[in-house]
This record gives C-alpha cells, sequence and structure tokens, in this order.
C-alpha cells in the first residue's frame, strides 16, 4: 500500500551501494577482485581488530546506513499499513493470519531486492573505478552476501514494525537502530578484550560468536568450502556462514512469530495515534 | 451483546454490558471522552475479544461461528487511509478483501459522499472532512447490514453534515443496523431512534431521538 515503495527501494540502494563502494572499496594498484570487494564492503579488513576508537566504531557504523534507512522506511511504512488495517482490512477479511503472513512475504521480496540492488550498485561502481575480475569464491561469497544481509534487514525492519506496535513508531526504529548500534560498539570492547586478554576470540571465538553483528562481516568468516575459504582467508576460523545464516534465520523466525502473535492479539493493533493513519 | 466485560491495563472499559439490538434502526450513542464508545464498537465489531459475556447475531456467537461481523461497515475515530493512494485506489483495495462489488458501486458510494471518484490526489493530501467523507463512503460501499459511526461528522462543514445525515439516514431505511457515537448533541437528536449513555463503562438508556 505504498505507492512509492519500489522507487524510494530503489533511491536507497543506489545511493547507498555508490556511496558505500566509494567511501569502502579502495583496491592497491586498481584491481581488485569481486571476493575482495564483498569483504571491504562487509567491513572486514582481514582481522578482527575495529581497534576502539571512535573513528573506527563510526566507519563501520556508517556502513550500516543503507539498512538502517531500508528499516526505518519500510518498517515505519509497515507499521502505518498495520494501523490501517487492523480497522478496515480485519473488519472484512477476518483471516488475519493469512493477511499478515502475504504483507511479511511482500516485507521480504523487498528486503531481498534491496540488498540485490545495494551490491549491484556498489559493484557496477567499483566495476567503473576499478578493474574487477570476477573470481569463483566471490561469486560463493557474494551469495552469502546477499542473504545474510538481506534476512538482518528483514529481522530488523519486522521489529521496527513490531515495536512500533507498543511504543510508536519513532520508538519502534530507535529501539532497533540503538540495539544495532550497541552490537557496533560492543566491538571495540571485544576488540580490547582480545588484545588484553584473548578473551573475545580464545579458542572458540564465544564471545564474537554472541554479536549478531558478527555474522554482517564476511571477513570474519569461514566454511568447509575450500574455494570460499581461499577467497576470504580469515584469519580467525570463529565464524561460520552457516551458522551466520542460521542465526539471522532464526531471528527472522522469532520477530516473524512475535508478529504473528500481535497481529492475533486483537488489543495491540490501534490506530496510528501519531499521524491519524 | 450479553453481560460484556472488558478491561483493558486494569481499567474496566466496559462493565456487564447488555444491548439487544434491531437492523432497520439508528442506535445514538452518547458518553464522555474514554467512556467507552469506541471500545463498544471494537468490541461489537469483533475489532476486540471480550473478557466476558458474549456477542451474537442471529443465534451465532461472535468469535466462535464467526471473527468478525460478516457485513460491517465502521468508521473509527481518527482510523485513517492509506495516505499514498487515492481514494477510489483506497476502497479498491478494502473492496477486493471481500470481493461482494465491483467498481461501479465504489464510484457511487464515494458520490454519495460528496467526493469525485476522478480526483487524482492521494488520501494523504486530503482535507479532514474529505478524509471523514471518504471514510464514510468504505463504510457503506457494500451495503452493510451493521453500521458503525464513531463521530462520523467530526471535521465537516454544514454540508457535509447535511450529507451525512442523509446518508445515515437512507441506510436505516434500507434495514441497515446503524450505530453512532457523537458529541454533536445535534447529530444525535436527529438520526437516532434510541439514545444510549455510555458512562464508566456502564450502558443505559437516555431519551429518545426525535
Amino acid at each position: 500500500m505504498i505507492r512509492h515503495k519500489l522507487s524510494m527501494l530503489c533511491i536507497i540502494a543506489a545511493v547507498g551501494g555508490i556511496s558505500l563502494s566509494v567511501l569502502y572499496i579502495n583496491p592497491y594498484g586498481g584491481e581488485i577482485l569481486l571476493s575482495g570487494a564483498l569483504l571491504q564492503l562487509s567491513g572486514s579488513r582481514g582481522d578482527f581488530a575495529l581497534h576502539a576508537t571512535m573513528t573506527e566504531m563510526v566507519s563501520f557504523a556508517m556502513r550500516l546506513l543503507p539498512m538502517y534507512f531500508f528499516e526505518m522506511y519500510f518498517g515505519i511504512m509497515l507499521y502505518r499499513h498495520f494501523c490501517t488495517a487492523s480497522i478496515y482490512v480485519f473488519s472484512r477479511y477476518p483471516k488475519r493470519m493469512r493477511w499478515y503472513l502475504g504483507e511479511c512475504l511482500a516485507l521480504w521480496g523487498d528486503a531481498l531486492l534491496f540488498q540485490v540492488l545495494l551490491l549491484a550498485a556498489a559493484l557496477f561502481t567499483a566495476a567503473v573505478r576499478y578493474r574487477l575480475t570476477i573470481d569463483a569464491g566471490g561469486l560463493l561469497l557474494g551469495a552469502y552476501a546477499l542473504a545474510i544481509p538481506a534476512l538482518w534487514t528483514y529481522a530488523a525492519t519486522l521489529a521496527v514494525n513490531l515495536i512500533a506496535v507498543k511504543a510508536g513508531s519513532s520508538a519502534g526504529f530507535g529501539a532497533v537502530a540503538a540495539a544495532q548500534t550497541v552490537c557496533v560498539v560492543l566491538f571495540g570492547l571485544e576488540d580490547a578484550l582480545e588484545r588484553y586478554g584473548g578473551i573475545a576470540l580464545g579458542p572458540e571465538g564465544y564471545l564474537l560468536r554472541c554479536n549478531p553483528m558478527a555474522s554482517l562481516v564476511m571477513g570474519w568468516h569461514s566454511s568447509g568450502t575450500e574455494v570460499l575459504d581461499q577467497a576470504v582467508h580469515a584469519p580467525y576460523r570463529t565464524m561460520d556462514f552457516n551458522h551466520s545464516l542460521a542465526l539471522c534465520l532464526v531471528l527472522c523466525v522469532v520477530v516473524l512469530a512475535a508478529g504473528a502473535w500481535t497481529v492475533q492479539r486483537h488489543e495491540l493493533l490501534k490506530a496510528d495515534s501519531e499521524t491519524g493513519v | 451483546m450479553e453481560n460484556g466485560n472488558k478491561t483493558i491495563r486494569g481499567r474496566r472499559i466496559l462493565c456487564d454490558v447488555n444491548l439487544e439490538l434491531y437492523g432497520g434502526t439508528v442506535y445514538g450513542f452518547i458518553g464522555r471522552n474514554g467512556s467507552g464508545k469506541t471500545m463498544l464498537f471494537r468490541a461489537l465489531s469483533g475489532l476486540i475479544r471480550l473478557d466476558s459475556g458474549t456477542i451474537s447475531l442471529d443465534g451465532q456467537v461472535l468469535h466462535r461461528d464467526f471473527s468478525v461481523l460478516p457485513s460491517l461497515g465502521i468508521v473509527l475515530e481518527n482510523a485513517g487511509l492509506y495516505p499514498d493512494l487515492t481514494g477510489l485506489e483506497n476502497l479498491k483495495y478494502l473492496a477486493r478483501l471481500t470481493r461482494r462489488i465491483g467498481a461501479g458501486e465504489i464510484r457511487e458510494a464515494i458520490c454519495r459522499v460528496g467526493l469525485d471518484p476522478d480526483d487524482r490526489r492521494a488520501y494523504g493530501k486530503y482535507s479532514l472532512g474529505m478524509k471523514q467523507r471518504l471514510a464514510i463512503a468504505q463504510a457503506i460501499m457494500e451495503t452493510p447490514d451493521v453500521i458503525m459511526l464513531d463521530e462520523p461528522t467530526n471535521a465537516l462543514d454544514e454540508t457535509g453534515v447535511e450529507d451525512i445525515r442523509r446518508i445515515v439516514l437512507e441506510e436505516r431505511d434500507r434495514g441497515a443496523l446503524v450505530l453512532l457515537a457523537s458529541h454533536n448533541k445535534e447529530d444525535i437528536r436527529v438520526l437516532s431512534d434510541y439514545v444510549l449513555r455510555i458512562e464508566k463503562g456502564y450502558v443505559s438508556e437516555a431519551e429518545v431521538g426525535g
């Protein structure tokens, strides 16, 4: 029910992708492999250290800005759609769960398309500026670089809507953005713990794994696939691509289920008191 | 409704409400802000569940035999439509959910409330009065058996008020059960066959409209 949804999606993805590419893809000698470009886009520079400095944190957080914009716009629009639907749709259409799942499916399509366009814009820009070579590991890495952030964005957008139903749209987006920012800041703490006590990574790297935001950094991952491991050559074998994918899937399922519970509980949905919509 | 009770966040919104309502009648509900009028409409429509008590329609029980009233048009205060869509697009989207009417009936409903179905402006650009008119159009477009109007003449000019009053009476004469909540005493007086007062969740009979 958002007329300009597709154009807004394209604008955020194109501007975001081009900006990320210009800011973060900087190869030596003007040549870069696809896998290298994807690693640089996701915040990896080949090691764990984020260095607990404000510059480093801000630099990392800026990579998330296109996702934040998507979450804000689509999360709030979805919330407003829910507000209208809670009266005018549900008074006509009693199959609330079917309606909800349909809307969630549409949002998943948007989140996936957004990630495709974001990556495409970033890689196209890199190809224009540098000599970009496609490698086998890069193609496989691209699949993960597409799926993991798309699932993450999807879960976060659904969470914005979910919290907005209870606390309003500003609080909804604010809470989700704050949670993600806290995760980024925790990287700094984990970095300090690693430097001074070897705690963050350790033999199993459990502390890093505890930070869900780490699943977005491709360069901290490894897998059982040789061609992918060679492309990533992660210095720490702590994160696993499939585990991160599963984590994001679980996040999506949890938020989806919470949303379904909310939709079924009649009392929680009400008119949007902020806009009258 | 039989012995209807509803409590939200520790506050009793509806208290032992007993109502027997008939088609072809306009019931006017009066009461202060927060007295429970809107919540009563939500409960009667099926949008919320009662904590205890039952609502039945022609022998069938709400939330047991059906989850919302099967033929319902509702307007609630502060509940808007989709801001990016035109009036016609909004109503087409809602009409698709029930598939009871086509484009002709939708356009007719928009004309009945004094709006132009070919107006290309998005709903978000409408004035408050136009939004109110469109909300009423969506409530009546499917010629429902039950129509619930919460402050239907809010934000309307004199002509708008006259239009809506005419529509309410036409719908009643067609056989619809019309529930009308309003702070406008004149609306209640002119339109209501029966007047009910809601105070702190309790419903009692008030003066009969004329």
